[in-house]
């Protein structure tokens, strides 16, 4: 194992071919070629937001002191999906404030200018104690700016990757960030990046989100830069499925899979990737967990919670079930990167699973098809002979028509609505893993399949028995008529 | 405020330590220390074998290292380098240049240093990786830089490992810290093997450890410049250094 890892030769880099440096220390890397990585690449991340790279340094604080008199601005402290951030001294009230503004050559662009403007206007719409302050907002004679609350502390990302966070910690961060985003959410606001490094959590302990960059205000006429066909935005792996494939489509259910993916990545210390595994098989997480994280990662929004309120009640529910304390009950860690093998029961349950699932998916094709028949016969035997019917009108056969048609059209309608959402989990089931833009993501699971299977089989029989009651209401309705 | 600690290389919410350093006022006189020790602890061993190019022997140029330490922890100004402008590592060989070229004036003044430093340096251990370094004729510039490169990216490889430790990940840490730079294709197989994992999942790991190495990079280079402007030039410096004149190619 060891020798395997070392360089081919140990004296020369298999890569660049110069020399390990050898001064006792006893390298299995190339200096020189990690150096010139972080030269070449230009830093690519995959946690950088994908919407801009802004070009060319950041201005210094001293350049920027003519622009902005009242302020004292300190340090530069990062960079956003729009724009830079400085650390600055409000002098005249005497606070310290967070400073983002617009690099000068994209104010120049109407597009970027109104994308800064819709964050702050996202911001200002929204007022919480788990959602950053905006002060003030406009625009320098070459850049527009805006001022807001400064956070004194941390990001999530960074507080994971300094210290382990229990899972009682990450519920207690999540239920705050749920409560932020339902507010945010009440409001019009979808923030649609959420993402660790846009957490960031005082010294306080208090959660704060930052960084409504990509903000979409909901009820406002779209602009066409912003949610264009080919614009994707968002940070790939905190994106939600239809972030990728129907970026006009974005609601604020897309938050709550963010949610999701940032829930999987704390607890388990990975992203929910390709065919993953629930967080428990992952790290010692209480299996309750389960259901809530997975439910959160649905491909289809209209499964996962509906709302960031039921995601905080969910998550409450289990933290006051005791999951406080720590190592959680659980079962034991798998090894580091261990590959999914199921247990011998968990074959025979997968096993039961693909046949449920079949039976499911052939009842639920036939009932499927009903509809189908039923639209022909509708025809053939409703407004063909329609002239029979309108010559009938006020005669007891009418009755009998009426009462069939809407019967028919009934089960046409339920069939037709359900049909195209069997097909597509049909689709998936025969396609295999789907890997869109490089975002292997597996959305066929078994007992989905089979559940839709169900909820078919069980709605085509109340649509008969309905049919039969309305056909039985309306011979009798007939049969009073003829005793007239 | 915004984003990355991650996605880019500047820190978030607070300065750097050479910014704090630099910017006189900025900070109250034991912050501005305690971030000169800090930076000072991680790269005094380029400076030390510097001295040592210069000639000297393994004791003096241990003491000469230790005072000159001293004297920039105590605030001389050892040098007309302006700390305000440019980076650390410039500054501190501009500044120990001058502290060489002046030494001998005061070769009978009182001896200073010893406990004064705040941070601690192995002269002994300095001694016997200075042994080993290749004699050639480089400069004792060029050495320095080339050095203090290997300082860097030694220092923020170790940072990832204790990064992995610190999530019980050691082990697939050592396992695929091979995979750090080079091309390893044809032996991830093998490592996916060893890891009891497969080999997609052995890539991603790779991946993610390769992006995590450079954040750590370009924050610890980050520490040593004024500004993040700068970061880019630093870093083209030092692998300008750790290539051999002949096969520069950038």
């Amino acid at each position: 194992m060891e020798g395997d890892t070392r360089m081919t030769d140990p004296e020369f880099c298999a890569d660049c071919g110069a020399r390990i440096p050898d001064d006792g220390k006893s390298r299995r890397y190339c200096p020189g070629c990690l150096l010139r990585a972080g030269l070449d690449e230009n830093h690519s991340d995959p946690h950088e937001t994908a919407v801009l790279h802004t070009t060319g340094p950041s201005p210094s604080p001293e350049e920027l002191a003519a622009s902005f008199p009242s302020l004292e601005i300190l340090d530069h402290i990062g960079l956003g999906g729009m724009g830079w951030v400085y650390k600055a001294h409000q002098k005249d009230l005497q606070r310290t404030v967070a400073l983002k503004i617009l690099p000068a050559e994209l104010t120049q662009q109407e597009s970027f200018r109104e994308r800064f403007r819709r964050e702050a206007q996202a911001l200002a719409k929204l007022s919480h104690p788990h959602v950053v302050s905006l002060f003030e907002s406009g625009e320098t004679e070459d850049r527009a700016y805006f001022l807001m609350e400064y956070v004194d502390g941390k990001n999530l990302r960074e507080i994971q990757r300094e210290s382990a966070l229990t899972p009682a910690d990450v519920v207690a961060t999540l239920t705050q960030i749920c409560d932020a985003l339902d507010y945010a959410h009440s409001h019009g606001v979808v923030h649609r990046d959420i993402k660790p490094e846009n957490v960031l959590v005082d010294r306080q302990g208090s959660v704060k989100i930052a960084d409504f960059g990509l903000a979409r205000l909901l009820g406002t006429p779209g602009n066409p830069w912003m949610t264009g066909s080919h614009q994707v935005l968002g940070t790939p792996h905190y994106m939600a499925p239809e972030q990728w494939e129907r970026p006009r489509a974005v609601d604020h259910r897309a938050d709550i899979y963010g949610v999701g993916v940032m829930l999987y990545e704390l607890l388990t210390g990975e992203l929910p990737l390709g065919r993953f595994e629930p967080p428990s098989k992952r790290a010692p997480v209480d299996q309750r967990m389960d259901a809530l994280v997975l439910r959160c990662l649905e491909k289809e929004p209209e499964r996962r919670f509906q709302t960031a309120r039921d995601l905080k009640t969910a998550l409450e529910a289990l933290a006051s079930s005791g999951l406080r304390g720590t190592p959680l009950p659980g079962p034991a860690p798998s090894p580091p990167m261990a590959s999914p093998r199921p247990s011998r029961g968990g074959t025979w349950l997968l096993a039961a699973h693909w046949v449920f699932a079949m039976v499911g998916l052939l009842v639920a094709m036939l009932a499927g098809l009903v509809p189908v028949f039923l639209w022909v016969l509708l025809v053939l035997g409703v407004i063909l002979p329609a002239t029979g019917v309108i010559r009938s009108l006020g005669t007891p056969r009418a009755w009998s028509y009426f009462t069939l048609l809407l019967t028919w059209m009934l089960m046409a309608t339920l069939g037709l609505a359900l049909v195209p959402s069997l097909a597509t989990d049909l689709a998936e089931c025969l396609s295999g893993p789907e890997t869109s833009h490089g975002h292997a993501r597996i959305s066929f699971r078994p007992h989905e399949v089979r559940e839709t299977g169900m909820i078919l089989f069980t709605m085509t029989g109340v649509a008969w028995l309905g049919a039969l009651l309305l056909r039985k209401i309306g011979q009798r309705w007939q049969r009073r008529l003829s005793r007239r | 405020m915004t984003t990355p600690a991650s996605g880019t290389p500047e820190r978030r919410f607070r300065p750097t330590r050479w910014s704090l350093v630099a910017r006189a006022g900025s900070s109250n006189g034991e912050a501005r220390r305690q971030a000169l020790a800090e930076l000072c602890q991680a790269y005094w061993y380029p400076l030390y074998a510097f001295v040592r190019r210069r000639a000297h022997d393994e004791s003096s140029a241990a003491d000469l290292t230790q005072e000159f330490f001293a004297r920039l922890l105590e605030g001389d100004r050892l040098a007309d380098a302006d700390p305000a402008r440019g980076r650390f590592r410039s500054f501190l060989l501009v500044s120990l240049r001058s502290f060489l070229a002046n030494q001998s004036e005061r070769q009978g003044a009182k001896k200073r240093g010893g406990d004064r430093t705040t941070f601690s340096m192995d002269f002994d251990q300095a001694a016997t990786r200075f042994a080993q370094e290749p004699r050639d004729d480089e400069t004792p510039d060029r050495a320095l830089n080339r050095q203090w490169a290997l300082e860097l990216v030694d220092r923020s490889v170790a940072r990832l490992r204790g990064e992995y430790a610190g999530r019980g990940r050691l082990a697939t840490f050592q396992r695929l810290e091979g995979f750090l730079s080079g091309d390893g294709s044809d032996r991830y197989r093998r490592a996916a093997t060893d890891l009891g994992s497969s080999e997609s999942a052995v890539k991603v790991t790779v991946h993610r450890m390769r992006v995590r190495l450079q954040e750590i990079l370009r924050e610890e280079v980050l520490q040593t410049v004024e500004h993040p402007s700068s970061i880019e030039e630093e870093m083209r410096d030092l692998f300008a250094a750790l290539v051999p004149p002949h096969r520069k190619k950038l």
